[in-house]
């Protein structure tokens, strides 16, 4: 009897591993296509980043006392700052394959926005081979502040007791502790322009930002963020780590500089995504297709291959999880159409299996959001 | 995953040691786990649809972004206050000096709103409407290249006031600190501990000033849409307010600002708060600095962020501008969403097709069969309400309540498309 219920929880134990092992999902790296359509354009040359406002404060806070002191900062600084942003979105752009940046000065040294729609619009510019030109505006505010936590703890007193027949001493103190803390917080919004020069249009305008805020010392009410924080800075957080300085470091606040340099580098390579095809990872359900070696090759990433032995395989034998294995690695390289009709296929042979009908729901949704997805991959 | 593994795997060692009643225990629990896990397994649904634009714009393929004027004046408060029950200023309140229930435009303040709210208004249309941009400077020397027909070309534009105070100051807060001996009983040190509590609250104690930080602010805009050949209204005017409120240090109780204007600005207003970091994404994000360095950077995860530090003042702008401007370009362009969709169990290869989001699909297989059933017509009409294609979707809605006149699903679906 004790055998035999014994047999019985190895047989669902097995059947939990069968489970846990046969419902896997893969990350796939899949081409996902450029939000903005930049077809035709290649050649492009960066404009001014004009100043909507910047503003750099400092602040202290003694027993309830604010005190502000604003850093002022005279028109060459503030261009110098909006120089170094523009820097930033050059270097990125200059990094994408899709485009080549035209170094002139032409299109920078133009007042603001008004003055190079115009100049675009009667096309008074000398510079030749430029498709579009690439202008901004930009907001930013940084605030570093230097305050007091207040806060009750209970403090423990202990004393063991002497002997035998005295208590010893455990008590618990409240105290009011004041903790002081150093923090820092910046915002950049970025509004980045894409303006064709013939025919004259504005192709695409983002407006993006983002905030930096860092906090040293005080008392933490977030233990649960700053265990994640001390388990995740064991990682290393980026590839660059031979630029390792004291800057980096979570006991030091940044200077206003490096929060910029890392707000622009944020925001540029957002814009870089929005207008170029890229990489996205995701993590779709791969079939158990009787041809053993694709589930592998998708794995590892290998997608043409997979493709070229899938092709192969089910030409002589469509088996429909084959064939979504294929729409999959279509998928994976950006061929919508070929993924639509191998998922296409696929569930016709199956019409209710709801994994075929997720792959066909995708494609759907992705030519439902990017109507002009077709032409886009095929240009490029 | 493996944490259930190796759970089970415990059970599995605890299950030779204990006797054959509690083995079977065991053999369910293992049985549960494993219906647990063919649940588990199937894949998660979520709908993707596309929804029309709240007003219907006709024959327009061109905007043009106009000036938004900043006007001064008190913008309203939310709605739910001003309708509700305004027992202004009860006693109970800890309201903190000045008090502040009223919010007046300020026109310094607004100068900065006016551009940001331009440039997310841009943002939104560029990236989600069907609509071409042919001037975004907000002024009127702007783009004079090809214009294309005026007639085809709407301007956009409105009357913004905005209201901001961001108070820095400190308030009294009641310490009262207590010794507790850790020898005395249970019953005791609750005493002392609520002993305490009530101390500090009526204000025993030692009174030490603590600081705190309050931000409130307010945004309200009109927005009239015309049409640039005759000026007529292409949309009527809307107005869409937002407001925003919240304290950083202090005891968390008080505030500027009455209870329950506060309270219908949290319900109402801040839902969308940046609260939804988690432990586990934490630990994905490091991992994507290596596979994808560039989605690393581009979405920010290189930037550090602290909830405790007080947001700056252009945070706010930008964030009540967007909130503003989404809400605006979602009453003139259609959009995109997850939402709950009641899926009827009517023929099975249609309703999975609806289950993996491939509503065209769906809608060509319905079509091509001979004969629908109520539920078959309900779902046809859910597709296509999917898709985005509501006065079809209605046609469907209405024939499937023909056949099931009592049906509550058909009828809420019919009453949702009405409008």
């Amino acid at each position: 009897m004790n055998n035999y219920i014994f047999n019985h929880t190895l047989y669902i134990l097995l059947i939990g591993a069968f489970l846990l092992t046969s419902c896997a999902k893969a990350t796939l790296t899949v081409r996902s296509p450029a939000e903005i359509n930049t077809r035709d354009i290649r050649n492009i040359a960066v404009g001014k980043f004009e100043i909507g406002q910047i503003s750099l404060k400092y602040k202290t806070e003694r027993n309830g006392i604010w005190q502000t002191h604003p850093v002022l900062l005279n028109e060459a600084q503030q261009k110098s700052i909006s120089r170094s942003v523009r820097a930033r979105v050059i270097n990125l752009l200059t990094a994408t394959p899709y485009f080549k940046v035209v170094f002139s000065d032409e299109f920078e040294k133009l007042e603001n926005d008004t003055a190079l729609q115009q100049l675009v619009s009667v096309r008074g510019y000398k510079t030749q081979n430029v498709d579009a030109v690439i202008s901004g505006k930009l907001w930013l505010e940084i605030e570093r502040t230097d305050g007091v936590d207040l806060s009750k703890e209970g403090l423990e007193y202990f004393r063991p007791p002497r002997s035998r027949r005295s208590l010893g001493l455990n008590l618990t103190v409240d105290q009011v502790v004041w903790w002081p803390y150093k923090s820092t917080r910046g915002t950049l919004g970025l509004e980045i322009k894409m303006t064709r020069l013939v025919p004259a249009e504005v192709v695409a305008t983002t407006f993006e930002t983002r905030t930096y805020s860092q906090r040293i010392g005080g008392r933490s009410t977030e233990s649960f963020q700053q265990i994640a924080e001390s388990l995740t800075s064991v990682l290393p957080t980026s590839k660059t780590t031979e630029t390792e300085s004291i800057e980096k470091s979570a006991d030091v606040l940044p200077s206003f500089e490096q929060i910029i340099a890392d707000l622009a580098l944020s925001i540029a390579s957002g814009f870089v995504r929005r207008v170029a095809v890229t990489d996205k990872t995701v993590s779709y359900p791969i079939a158990d297709g009787k041809f053993p070696n694709s589930k592998i090759l998708i794995e590892a990433g290998a997608y043409d291959l997979a493709i070229e032995q899938l092709q192969q395989a089910t030409a002589e034998n469509p088996d429909p999880n084959d064939l979504y294995n294929l729409g999959l690695c279509f998928e994976a390289v950006g061929d919508y159409g070929l993924a639509q009709t191998s998922y296409r296929e696929a569930w016709s042979a199956e019409p209710e299996n709801l994994l075929f009908a997720q792959g066909m729901g995708r494609i759907e949704r992705l030519q439902r959001e990017n109507p002009q997805l077709l032409r886009q991959l095929e240009s490029r | 995953m493996k944490l259930i593994s190796f759970q089970m795997i415990r059970f599995f060692n605890f299950a030779m040691r204990e006797d054959i009643e509690t083995t079977y225990i065991r053999t369910s629990v293992l049985l549960s786990i494993c219906v647990f896990l063919l649940t588990g397994c199937a894949p998660k649904v979520s709908f993707q649809i596309e929804r029309p634009a709240a007003q219907r714009v006709e024959n327009i393929n061109y905007i043009e972004i106009g000036k938004f004027k900043i006007v001064s004046g008190q913008i309203k408060l939310p709605s739910s206050v001003e309708s509700g029950s305004t027992q202004s200023f009860s006693s109970t309140d800890k309201l903190l000096k000045p008090t502040i229930s009223k919010f007046n435009s300020n026109k310094e303040q607004a100068s900065q709103i006016a551009d940001l709210l331009r440039a997310a208004l841009v943002h939104n249309l560029s990236l989600h409407s069907p609509y071409q941009l042919i001037n975004t400077t907000g002024k009127e020397t702007g783009f004079s290249g090809v214009l294309p027909d005026a007639a085809e070309v709407a301007i956009l534009q409105g009357k913004v006031k905005y209201f901001e105070r961001i108070i820095e100051s400190e308030e009294a807060l009641s310490y009262f600190t207590n010794i507790k001996n850790k020898g005395a009983t249970l019953e005791q040190s609750l005493l002392a501990s609520a002993v305490s509590m009530g101390a500090e609250s009526s204000g025993a104690g030692f009174l030490i000033p603590t600081p705190y930080v309050e931000q409130l602010a307010a945004l309200e805009v009109e927005f009239t849409l015309i049409n640039k050949s005759d000026g007529s209204d292409v949309v009527p005017p809307q107005i869409i307010r937002t407001y925003y409120v919240r304290k950083w240090g202090g005891a968390p109780e008080t505030s500027h600002l009455p209870r329950n204007i506060k309270t219908a600005i949290i319900e109402g207003f801040e839902q969308d708060e940046d609260n939804s970091e988690s432990f586990l994404s934490r630990i994905d994000r490091a991992g994507l600095s290596f596979t994808n360095p560039t989605e690393y950077f581009a979405r920010g995860f290189n930037l550090k962020q602290n909830v405790q530090v007080p947001q700056t003042s252009l945070d706010l702008k930008i964030k009540l501008g967007r909130q503003v401007a989404q809400t605006y370009v979602k009453q003139i362009s259609p959009f995109h969403e997850t939402a709950d969709l009641l899926v009827q169990d009517g023929n099975t290869v249609a309703s999975t097709l609806i289950r993996g989001n491939a509503y065209q699909e769906a809608v060509a297989y319905l079509q091509g069969l001979e004969e629908l059933t109520a539920k078959d017509e309900y779902n046809l009409g859910l597709a296509f309400e999917a898709s985005g294609e509501i006065p079809q979707a209605r046609n469907h809605y209405e024939l499937a309540l023909k056949r099931e006149t009592s049906n509550q699903d058909f009828k809420d679906a019919v009453k949702r498309t009405r409008n």
